[in-house]
């Protein structure tokens, strides 16, 4: 029934969606049959980023804030249901997208390397979308599940940092672990060559079973917890202090460095100042210019610059907060903020290391320990002083991100053979 | 009688300002009780509260014997509140509404079609049944949602100024469904500000006046009034105060 209800208030026109996938892979498919050999796995890696960075998007979108949210709770609809409509909802757009390596197939079909695209594009998507999908839902059932939550839906009482910490970054983290498989993929095929002996329809079919087996899985798990989480959602989207927390300000020195015109420059400030995705638009705009642009290693390093920025900028948005007197609002348990903090240091650390190998494979071992070691200090040493310190100084989240750049650099050009 | 709602020293704050400040109020089936007070006096913030769309700085609630702080959505479903600007999709129709109702809350397949267009037709809203609700006016989407809140036959029903922006017919008609909705066992809690429709529906009115129950009126001083609007007019007036 939601799904009918849905489909009444909030229509997606599934045809069109189909078709701009098939129509967007046939176009890139078409690039990267006209590419250098030598560069096909560097194309690759871009290419599935660029069409995995969609999935953190629509998921924090239909997931936290499913369509007429506030009409189908009045009506009787369930936490639960919603949220498993959203999830439905997104594999759909998710299918639909998978379209996009067909197209791909039909401009490189022949091509020796026509399998490894197919399936790094296709694990790209798949991964992006589970691993976000993870991360939403346990943030969401970690805000159901905290202790000042009823006080947080009134709009006066406090709201655990940790579980905010863990929503504003789950599309984040979830875009990061997705993409560790297909970095280490592509270094692999860069380094030692890589044989898909099945078709380019068969690993879609695969994929999207494999994704869907998961995904049934997890749901029936999902405690009710997820009903006062959604509501804290719902409530923190409609609060400027959560609005200030979930959107921090516009990097404008991003908006320079896409080379952005006036008009590009104001859009960017509209989505910062007012769509609570606008770090993740903004990272994927970045993306879109790195996968376009000629100078891919410092294009690349800009999208890292973007990843990292959400984290850093996410604990300017808490000092601000603070200073406006709403820390009461936010709740200041500094040792559920501490965990958070080290949780996200660990992915971080894990995901860079990860990359940083993935560089290492690909022969670039200089600048390979050059991001290891950047990694090391910035993560690490953010964490530790997280919970030493208890709140992060600013420096932390800049050190994250320009471990973030170092790793990117570490897989700049030819980093794949 | 069954006790349909139980709150317990209902505390509600908006900054430091205390809008509801410690009300009792227990409903039991079949009971209509009104809400009256100036504006501001909390009526629409008590029922908020006692919704759980608001979150409580003190006391308990409880409906049908469940926690509305510890389990809110199995509390929830034994109620329904129609607030003055309901949440209505834009794009969705009354039938769309009623059948989203009917599947969320697992209504009679076999019953809730006939009966929504019975509420509907009541409320005239019979020739409007498929169109969306955005191209209604302000009064009949307000008809629309109360026909919803009707049709869900919760065992608490909480309408805020269900009579704002009807129309003399559909006003009387509301009494109406009211009153069945009240003989099948439903307790009501409204707020309003009308004298007379409080007099024809309730069993008990209590005045809220800065955030607490400043006067209540209970079944035999009602019906000493009844007739007489004008004299409760005064006397709610006087429980208001200056």
């Amino acid at each position: 029934m939601a799904a009918l209800f849905e489909a009444k208030v909030a229509r997606t026109p599934w045809l069109g969606v189909a078709l701009a996938s098939l129509g967007l892979g046939w176009l890139i498919g078409a690039a990267l049959a006209n590419t250098r050999v030598e560069h096909i796995t560097d194309l690759t890696l871009r290419t599935a980023a660029v069409f995995a960075v969609a999935w953190p998007v629509l998921l924090l979108d239909r997931v936290t804030t499913p369509p007429q949210w506030a009409t189908r709770q009045w009506l009787g609809d369930s936490a639960v249901t919603a949220v498993a409509q959203g999830v439905r909802a997104s594999f759909a757009w998710l299918v639909a997208g998978l379209l996009a390596p067909v197209g791909m197939s039909l401009r490189t079909d022949g091509m020796p390397w026509h399998g490894p695209v197919a399936l790094t594009v296709a694990l790209a998507m798949v991964g992006v979308w589970l691993a976000t999908l993870h991360a939403l839902l346990g943030a969401l059932r970690a805000m159901g599940q905290g202790r000042k939550v009823p006080e947080a839906l009134a709009g006066g009482g406090t709201f655990g940092p940790a579980d905010a910490a863990q929503l504003i970054y789950a599309p984040a983290q979830g875009f990061v672990v997705g993409m560790v498989p297909v970095v280490v993929l592509t270094a692999w095929w860069g380094a030692r060559g890589l044989e898909v002996p099945i078709s380019t329809p068969v690993v879609i079919v695969i994929a999207v079973c494999a994704a869907w087996m998961l995904v049934r899985n997890w749901l029936p798990y999902q405690g009710p917890e997820l009903f006062t989480g959604l509501r804290a959602v719902q409530v923190a989207h409609a609060t400027r202090f959560a609005t200030a927390q979930v959107m921090p300000g516009l990097p404008v020195w991003l908006g320079y460095a896409c080379k952005a015109g006036g008009a590009g420059r104001w859009l960017g400030l509209a989505l910062s100042r007012h769509d609570p995705l606008s770090p993740i638009v903004m990272a994927a705009v970045a993306l879109a210019v790195a996968a376009f642009g000629p100078l891919w290693p410092l294009d690349l390093a800009l999208v890292a610059a973007a990843l990292g920025y959400l984290g850093a900028t996410r604990r300017l948005a808490l000092r601000d907060l603070d200073a406006w007197s709403a820390a009461q609002w936010l709740g200041a348990a500094q040792a559920d903020l501490a965990r958070a903090e080290r949780r996200i240091g660990l992915t971080l650390a894990a995901t860079g290391t990860l990359c940083a190998l993935a560089a290492a494979f690909s022969g670039r071992s200089q600048l390979a320990a050059a991001a290891l070691f950047g990694l090391g200090v910035g993560a690490w040493l953010g964490t530790a002083l997280t919970l030493q310190l208890g709140p992060v100084p600013r420096w932390v989240g800049w050190t994250r991100a320009t471990a973030w750049v170092v790793c990117a650099l570490a897989l700049g050009p030819g980093s794949a053979k | 009688m069954t006790t349909v709602l139980r709150a317990s020293g209902i505390v509600r704050r908006y900054g430091p300002r205390a809008v509801v400040d410690g009300v009792d109020l227990d409903l039991c089936t079949g009971e209509i009780v009104v809400l009256l007070g100036e504006n501001g006096a909390g009526k629409t913030t008590l029922m908020r509260t006692l919704a759980g769309e608001l979150g409580l700085d003190g006391g308990s609630v409880e409906v049908l014997g469940i926690d509305l702080g510890r389990e809110p959505e199995r509390a929830r479903r034994g109620l329904i509140y129609v607030s003055q600007r309901p949440a209505l999709a834009p794009l969705a129709s009354l039938r769309d509404h009623a059948e989203a109702l009917a599947a969320f809350r697992g209504l009679a397949t076999a019953a809730w079609p006939a009966e929504m267009v019975a509420l509907a037709s009541a409320l005239r809203l019979g020739d409007v049944l498929d169109v969306p609700v955005r191209a209604l006016s302000g009064g009949m989407q307000h008809k629309c949602a109360l026909v919803l809140g009707l049709l869900a036959n919760t065992p608490l029903a909480m309408f805020d100024e269900p009579h704002t922006g009807l129309d003399v017919r559909s006003a009387l008609a509301l009494r109406e469904l009211i009153r069945g909705r009240r003989a099948s066992g439903t307790a009501f809690l409204l707020a309003s500000h009308l004298a007379e429709a409080t007099l024809a529906l309730a069993d008990r009115a209590l005045v809220l006046r800065g955030g607490r129950v400043g006067c209540a009126f209970g079944v035999t001083e009602l019906a000493a009034f009844r007739g007489d609007a004008r004299a409760f007019e005064q006397a709610v007036l006087d429980a208001m105060g200056a």
